[in-house]
């Protein structure tokens, strides 16, 4: 509550920032904005536009019987694949200039002849606008202008370093596919591709910022996702007007429901398998060029606690592993507020032994046991964060200094109670139980208000926080879908799929906020059952009962 | 404006925590800064209409050593002060304590018998009140010493004199059912019923010699005062009228139904002076009032089921049925006995309706019970009491013959 109003109180605060924004910019089409017909000034365009870069490389080919006709060729270098160029544009234009010793030909027939039967890319289009031009040989592609034309002639003979496809880093599972996406955004792409190979999987392409043209993709199933979601995605892609994205996290805070919130509305995941589950029920992925991370939309709160090993394991197993997630989400957000309220408010809650070790534990312990949580719970995000940020070969020494240093000799010297030394460790390995990270950073977040909470009020700050939480959460949307989504509003279909998980062949419908269009996602009774040995005799309980 | 809306914003969040740390706290208390009583005793003070309170704090501090090793300290102190009322006393407790002494985890109110004989009335109201006094802390009441004396006793087993009191209540009552485990909220139903006196358990203080060091090296300490938690404190009122021993404290669980488990021993069938142990497995009674001519009477039933554990001289329980009801019958006898003599003690020496037989005719007859409300004390004695025992023994053990040792004639 205090937060809803704090976040429409901030929100009235930056909308006033955000009008001025818009409207600057824009790349303007003024009649000067086509290439020139002369080749001289089109090269000083070039390498004035790119400050002369040693990188770009302006080819000229001279050719014909003197003057002859002089072609330009521009990329840049480290963005084709040179190989490539040769074979398929330099080789050509020397097929041409043979030619033209031979006869003179008019210059639109050797355009078209360059075109059509010589360049024989795949991808090869015409431009005249100066800016796409630009554009499209910062991107890396491969300009070709002949002297005298205003044309100027595109081709993708794009071939850079990249990473290859290898295993996710932040989503580790046993059993799965080992696939995660990498930078390119065509490589992502295709991986998409290789797990639902028809061609109702649509790819939508934008170019998201002024400066750094990133390519953004939507992927939808036609037919299963909603088209006003789509659109609604589409609208809110191109609505952004910046210099640059550079990662998919940039593009989320531009597109997501609820800016001020803590909580991600938006799922993001490195694992193709993911994503295209995701696709099936309906959803919409957002692939951003440069980044491995894709966005999910609309996403629901409990698919952050899922892990795609849920659906490849044994429906017992991954419901239990569910709940125990579900569990941990609970420890890492409530332990030690749980903790400092029941010691310094609630003591009649514990049985006595335990409440008399405890006591034992705090004896000598000179601060109250709410700064003791918070104390304690900062050194270990220190610790965290200085793990994540450090070189791999200072590892070892700031586990020894942290586990050893810090937990031993604090708890020797009577600075904390081992006690509080067992809530913080218990909730820092739940908080690595979410599976997904931008949830568990949240969550380790809300633990600190909570635990002043649960200092100050006691219980009653815990209950106080949590309904607070669960007022927020439950006001939330994504993409139109509730964000607690089936519990809250309740949707008996969608809890096959939600604390635990049926059978596969169970989960017959799509969840019904996204699959509405194709609600059935499998034929009915698919259960496997053990063949009738009456009927065909060959398989099945033969022999095992009977008279003899 | 910009500016002005900023200042608020920054205002507001500034003002949370504040006002979180300045409203809250109120009943913040640290959980070193407490003392956990664990028993709390009542007695008569020194001085004339004063009460004395003897409370029972953990010392924590003692209780786990931490890393040091283990301490060599009590790990409680027992500390007593006096008020004219039982709440000033335990206020005035806190002149003495460092820290906060708490109600919360205290498992026993102990009465000392002379107070306990003079009346508990006075005193009970406290307990009824105060909220942090747990309904589920068992009355105890002391035989010969007061509180103060009993809380001291220790043993072997527990470092805490209020667990080790608590695990041998428990284990008597449910593996013997020769003690009773009265609860506060039990205590004080029965003290306010009609036509049904109040019944606590009993304690008392077991000396044993000192024993000294063989080696005379080793600090080796047994503990010599203990404690022991056996048979039943009667009370008619709020007074303390009498005790209960063991076998009549069963007898009077066998009425109520509240027989767990136990041992019944019998003579053996078909050997002289043998006796075999049944280890009691299920018991439950009905207790049905009646009245004839304005006389009230008791029918009480009881059911209890049993397996041989044990006899003395080899024996084939299989061999005859009449072997096999013979001792179920004289399991039978053996309740019987129980239950009478803890009938005769209650209706002759107490005069005191411990089993609540008036309450159940109250329930059963409550226009007729209005008339013998008031002449209950005479007509309790007289009350005409029907026992039916119904036994049955379910097995004979591992084995169907028992151990058979050759022994030689002598002579």
């Amino acid at each position: 509550m205090a937060l809803g109003m704090l976040s429409k109180a901030l929100r009235r605060l930056l909308s006033r920032q955000r009008t001025d924004v818009a409207g600057k910019g824009q790349c303007a089409s003024s009649p000067d904005a086509v290439l020139s017909k002369r080749l001289r000034e089109n090269e000083a365009l070039i390498r004035d536009a790119f400050g002369n870069s040693p990188d770009l490389i302006v080819r000229e080919i001279r050719f014909g019987v003197s003057p002859g006709i002089a072609v330009l060729v521009v990329h840049i270098d480290g963005l084709v694949n040179t190989a490539l160029v040769s074979e398929g544009i330099i080789k050509p234009i020397g097929i041409i200039s043979e030619i033209l010793e031979s006869e003179r030909l008019p210059l639109a027939q050797v355009q078209d002849m360059l075109k059509n039967r010589l360049i024989l890319l795949s991808d090869a289009k015409q431009v005249s606008d100066k800016a796409g031009f630009l554009n499209d040989i910062a991107a890396g592609k491969c300009g070709i202008i002949v002297d005298g034309s205003s044309e100027a002639f595109v081709c993708d003979v794009r071939g850079f370093e990249k990473r290859g496809v290898e295993e996710p880093q932040s989503e580790v599972v046993i059993r799965g596919s080992r696939e995660g996406f990498s930078e390119t955004l065509r490589v992502n792409t295709s991986l998409l591709r290789r797990r639902i190979r028809d061609p109702r999987l649509w790819i939508e392409e934008f170019t998201v910022g002024r400066v750094s043209h990133t390519q953004v993709a939507i992927t939808y199933i036609k037919g299963i996702a909603d088209d006003k979601v789509v659109q609604e995605v589409r609208d809110r892609i191109t609505r952004i007007d910046v210099d640059s994205i550079q990662e998919s996290g940039e593009l989320e805070e531009y597109i997501e429901d609820e800016p001020l919130s803590p909580f991600p509305t938006i799922l993001r995941t490195e694992r193709p398998d993911r994503v295209a589950g995701a696709l099936f029920e309906g959803r919409i992925a957002i692939l951003t060029d440069g980044t491995p991370f894709v966005l999910i939309a609309p996403a629901t709160f409990l698919m952050f606690l899922t892990s795609p090993e849920d659906y490849y394991e044994r429906f017992f197993i991954a419901s239990a592993v569910r709940l125990l997630r579900f569990v941990s989400f609970f420890i890492a957000l409530l332990l030690p507020a749980l903790y400092v309220a029941v010691t310094t408010f609630h003591q009649e809650m514990l049985p006595t032994s335990l409440v008399l070790a405890i006591a034992a534990q705090r004896e000598g312990v000179p601060f109250p046991a709410v700064f003791e949580a918070l104390l304690m719970e900062v050194a270990f995000e220190i610790l965290r964060e200085a793990a994540v940020r450090l070189p791999k070969i200072y590892g070892p020494a700031i586990s020894i200094v942290g586990v050893l240093i810090l937990g031993e000799a604090a708890v020797r010297a009577g600075l904390v109670s081992s006690a509080m030394i067992i809530v913080v460790a218990l909730t820092a390995i739940a908080s690595f139980v979410t599976p997904i990270f931008s949830l568990s950073i949240a969550v380790r977040l809300l633990r600190f208000p909570i635990i002043l909470l649960a200092g100050t009020l006691g219980l009653f700050g815990v209950v106080f926080g949590m309904s607070g939480a669960a007022i927020h959460l439950s006001s939330l949307r994504s993409f139109g879908v509730p964000f607690l989504e089936p519990i809250a509003p309740v949707v008996l279909s969608d809890l096959k799929d939600a604390l635990i998980r049926l059978p596969w062949w169970a989960m017959d419908t799509r969840p019904k906020f996204t699959g509405e269009n194709d609600p059935r996602r499998e034929s009915r009774g698919l259960m496997p059952a053990v063949p009738n040995p009456q009927a065909d005799g060959t398989l099945g309980a033969k022999g095992k009962k009977g008279p003899r | 404006m910009r500016v002005r809306r900023c200042v608020r914003i920054t205002a507001l969040l500034a003002i949370i925590p504040v006002v979180l740390s300045m409203a809250g706290c109120w009943s913040r208390k640290e959980i070193e800064d407490i003392g956990f009583v664990l028993s709390i005793g009542v007695d008569h003070g020194a001085k004339e209409d004063e009460i004395m309170i003897t409370a029972h704090i953990a010392k924590p501090f003692a209780i786990s050593a931490g890393l040091s090793g283990a301490v060599d300290e009590k790990p409680f102190w027992q500390v007593s002060s006096t008020g004219r009322t039982v709440f000033e006393a335990w206020r005035n407790l806190r002149q003495q304590s460092p820290r906060r002494p708490l109600l919360h985890h205290s498992r026993f109110i102990v009465f000392g018998e002379e107070f306990a004989r003079d009346g508990i009335h006075e005193a009970m109201d406290f307990f009824f009140k105060e909220s942090e006094v747990r309904e589920t802390n068992v009355v105890v009441v002391a035989k010969g010493v007061k509180a103060s004396e009993i809380l001291w006793n220790e043993f072997e087993l527990e470092r805490m004199p209020a667990e080790g009191a608590l695990g041998i209540m428990k284990v008597a009552a449910q593996e013997l059912s020769t003690t009773v485990m009265i609860t506060l909220n039990e205590f004080l139903q029965m003290l306010e019923a009609e036509g049904h006196e109040a019944v606590a358990s009993r304690a008392e203080l077991v000396r044993r010699p000192p024993s000294e060091d063989p080696r005379g090296q080793l600090k080796r300490e047994t503990i010599s005062i203990s404690g022991r938690e056996t048979g039943a404190a009667a009370f008619k009122g709020d007074k303390l009228v009498g005790w209960l021993d063991k076998t009549q404290t069963r007898g009077l669980q066998w009425v109520k139904g509240k027989v767990r488990s136990g041992i019944i021993v019998i003579e053996q069938p078909e050997e002289e002076n043998k006796l075999a142990s049944i280890e009691l497995v299920r018991a439950d009674s009905t207790v049905t009032p009646g009245i004839s001519d304005g006389r009230p009477s008791v029918l009480i039933k009881v059911r209890a089921i049993g397996n041989l554990g044990e006899v003395q001289e080899d024996f084939d329980p299989m061999k005859s049925q009449e072997a096999w009801l013979s001792m179920e019958r004289r399991m039978a006898e053996v309740i019987r006995h129980e239950i009478e003599a803890a009938l005769n003690i209650a209706k002759y020496e107490f005069n005191s309706d411990i089993f609540g037989f008036g309450a159940e005719i109250q329930r059963k007859y409550p226009k007729e019970w209005t008339k013998l409300k008031d002449k209950w004390d005479e007509e309790f004695p007289k009350l005409d009491v029907e026992i039916e025992v119904e036994t049955s023994l379910r097995r004979s053990g591992l084995t169907r013959r028992s151990v058979q040792t050759v022994r030689k004639e002598e002579g």
